[in-house]
């Protein structure tokens, strides 16, 4: 077991490393760099102002040279300074990424909390109205759009009839610690970021029970006469949610990647609305910053869930 | 499938009878099933539909799609109130005074070449990569397999994100109205998940005894990875290709709708919903249509996918 661990860590550095080059590269190789911004705003900077101010970045260096600056900082905890807002990289992503993950969490914890008892009515009364009714929303919730449902959450539930907040995560002024004002805010964005999850968690439920269903043990229950409620809830239901949790880290990949587009939408605080304004204005530190941050926290949660795997089964050890 | 202890009723003797007459192959088998499929088949109807408009644009829109009436902004549908109808736009126009239908049916066009476009570039790379990765085994499937590892661990869309802002305001990225540069991106990004899929397929044929057969009379790799692995290994990438179309439009639509996407004034679904958004309390139809379109497209391939899956794979059908 330790062995498939290690060698799993492993295999994750040159993947690491891998992402950081591309990102790198896309950056540095493409054209115009973060000075181009800055000087943008003061017109009569002279040349050799502009080149100075080149030098004094590095930005002047071979880019080979400069990616490996980077890396050497990168490995000394620094992620250097944002050109946009002159402030540390670190302090950024610091203040960004709890935020994400509050909204990954809760998107998580929606999708669970709708999406698995949703897929158990729907096997449980399979052929049914209802079961047509929730096959329906499931595949909407592949279909719609998830930046569509947002722009319609707030225009009929914060601008319409305003119940919810149009964006942010508090209301200005609001206390650090006001968690029924946080919330308030989070409804809308989780809602939104956990509609996909639902309507996959519902299906895979759905598909996941009706498996088990067939299976000796729950014959087995049956014929001992205990009630179809008891069978399907306590045998069927345990049984089949151990592929969610082993699936979990496609569920949070998927999080990471969406919460790009929530955050946009919402104005929420967090790593992907960085990662798009960053990107727009080539202040690469805080998108290299932010690639860093997410596919670590992807690289570790695919780490989790083949250790889960080979814990359910240890075939996949190999 | 009769069991063998059924009795050989006349019901059974004509069933026999039907199989000597008339021998169907797996996908003619798979066809017959996927023909009895309502969903799937209204689905495609949708798409062939969508499909007829986006190719004779030119001959059905009413109007050119970028032309602009200043004096008649934001009309209302042909049903709307008598003094914001002009019955010459049917569906009214945006706030630039421009034909919305002629702006939806030249929008399919763009949807239709971003379903299909980097699709096929996604089968061509994923089945090539994933078969011989899978086939070679050793060190190609390392190498290959770390490479796909990069661009898995890396968040999707920020991955698209990070290209398109690089890319988009250069000479390459302005290219035909962003297009090509969009169809690198997607298929960059999602052909892994084709290779992982078709890799695994490889590594579990390989093993069959008619790849020994085939290998015992001398066929060379690639003649067994062409003639041999590759029709049995097809099933699957058709279906995930007939959801890759889909999704890849989906991407279309959200980058273009975070304004990183396909440049204006080409019209897309995406791009009408981005700039509809600003006259959005005024007048909601310029975001509805393109919205509608977007979810009609997207449920018809959902359903045809799952219609696939359904007749390819009967084993999957509950």
């Amino acid at each position: 077991m330790s062995r498939f661990v290690t060698r799993r860590l492993l295999q994750a550095i040159p993947t690491f490393f891998g992402i950081t080059l591309i990102t790198f590269a896309l950056f540095r190789l493409s054209p115009g760099d973060p000075v181009d911004l800055l000087v943008f705003g003061v017109p009569d900077m002279t040349a050799a102002q502009v080149a100075a101010l080149r030098h004094a970045y590095g930005l002047d260096q071979p880019v080979p040279i400069q990616y490996l600056n980077w890396l050497l900082r990168f490995l000394h905890g620094d992620f250097g300074q944002s050109f946009l807002y002159h402030r540390p990289v670190v302090e950024m992503i610091g203040s960004a990424l709890p935020n994400t993950i509050q909204l990954a969490l809760a998107a998580l914890l929606l999708a669970l909390v709708i999406g698995v008892p949703l897929g158990a009515v729907a096997a449980r009364s399979r052929g049914s109205r209802l079961d047509q009714a929730i096959r329906i929303v499931a595949v909407g919730g592949h279909a719609v759009p998830g930046f569509w449902f947002g722009l319609m959450f707030i225009l009929v539930l914060s601008v319409q009839v305003p119940l919810f907040p149009v964006s942010g995560m508090l209301t200005l002024g609001a206390s650090q610690w006001d968690i029924p004002d946080r919330l308030w805010h989070l409804v809308g964005p989780a809602l939104t970021l956990s509609l996909a999850g639902i309507a996959n968690y519902s299906r895979l439920m759905r598909t996941e029970i009706l498996d088990v269903i067939r299976q000796d043990f729950v014959r087995t229950a049956r014929a001992k006469g205990l009630r179809e409620q008891s069978v399907l809830m306590v045998h069927a239901l345990r049984n089949a949610l151990l592929p969610l949790i082993t699936g979990l880290g496609g569920v949070l990949a998927f999080l990471v990647s969406g919460a790009v587009i929530v955050e946009s939408v919402f104005s929420w605080p967090g790593m992907g609305r960085l990662a798009y304004e960053a990107a727009r204005s080539k202040d690469y530190p805080i998108v290299m910053a932010v690639v860093v941050t997410s596919s670590t926290m992807l690289l570790v949660s695919y780490i989790l869930r083949d250790i889960a795997y080979s814990v359910a089964d240890p075939r996949v050890r190999r | 499938m009769a069991t063998i202890a059924r009795p050989l009723t006349q019901d059974r003797a004509a069933e026999l009878n039907v199989l000597v007459r008339k021998q169907r192959s797996l996908w003619q088998d798979a066809l017959y099933r996927l023909l009895r499929n309502k969903a799937a088949m209204v689905g495609l109807a949708i798409i062939i539909l969508v499909g007829l408009a986006a190719i004779f644009a030119p001959f059905i829109a009413p109007w050119d799609p970028i032309l602009q009436h200043p004096d008649r902004n934001t009309y209302d549908p042909f049903w709307g109130s008598p003094q914001y109808i002009d019955h010459r736009f049917i569906l009214g126009t945006d706030q630039l005074g421009r034909d919305i239908l002629s702006r939806l049916i030249y929008s399919a066009r763009v949807s239709m070449i971003i379903g299909f476009v980097p699709v096929t570039l996604i089968f061509v790379i994923g089945v090539s990569v994933g078969m011989v990765a899978g086939y070679a085994g050793g060190w190609t499937d390392q190498i290959l397999m770390r490479v796909t590892d990069i661009v898995y661990a890396f968040p999707d869309l920020l991955f698209l994100l990070i290209i398109m802002a690089t890319l988009r305001g250069t000479d390459v990225g302005k290219f035909g109205g962003g297009l090509p540069l969009m169809f690198v991106a997607i298929a960059i990004v999602n052909w892994v998940g084709m290779a992982r899929l078709m890799r695994g397929q490889v590594l579990s044929l390989k093993e069959k005894e008619f790849v020994e057969a085939a290998r015992c009379i001398g066929a060379t790799p690639s003649r067994i990875l062409i003639r041999h692995l590759f029709p049995n290994a097809l099933a699957p990438a058709i279906v995930a290709v007939s959801f890759a179309i889909p999704s890849a439009m989906l991407t279309e639509a959200t980058l273009s709708f975070l304004g990183i996407g396909v440049i204006p004034p080409t019209p897309t679904w995406g791009v009408m919903i981005n700039e509809g958004f600003a006259v959005f309390t005024t007048s909601p139809w310029p975001v509805v249509f393109p919205a509608l379109c977007i979810a009609v497209v997207m449920l018809s391939f959902t359903f045809l996918g799952d219609g696939l899956r359904d007749a390819l794979d009967p084993r999957m059908k509950i």
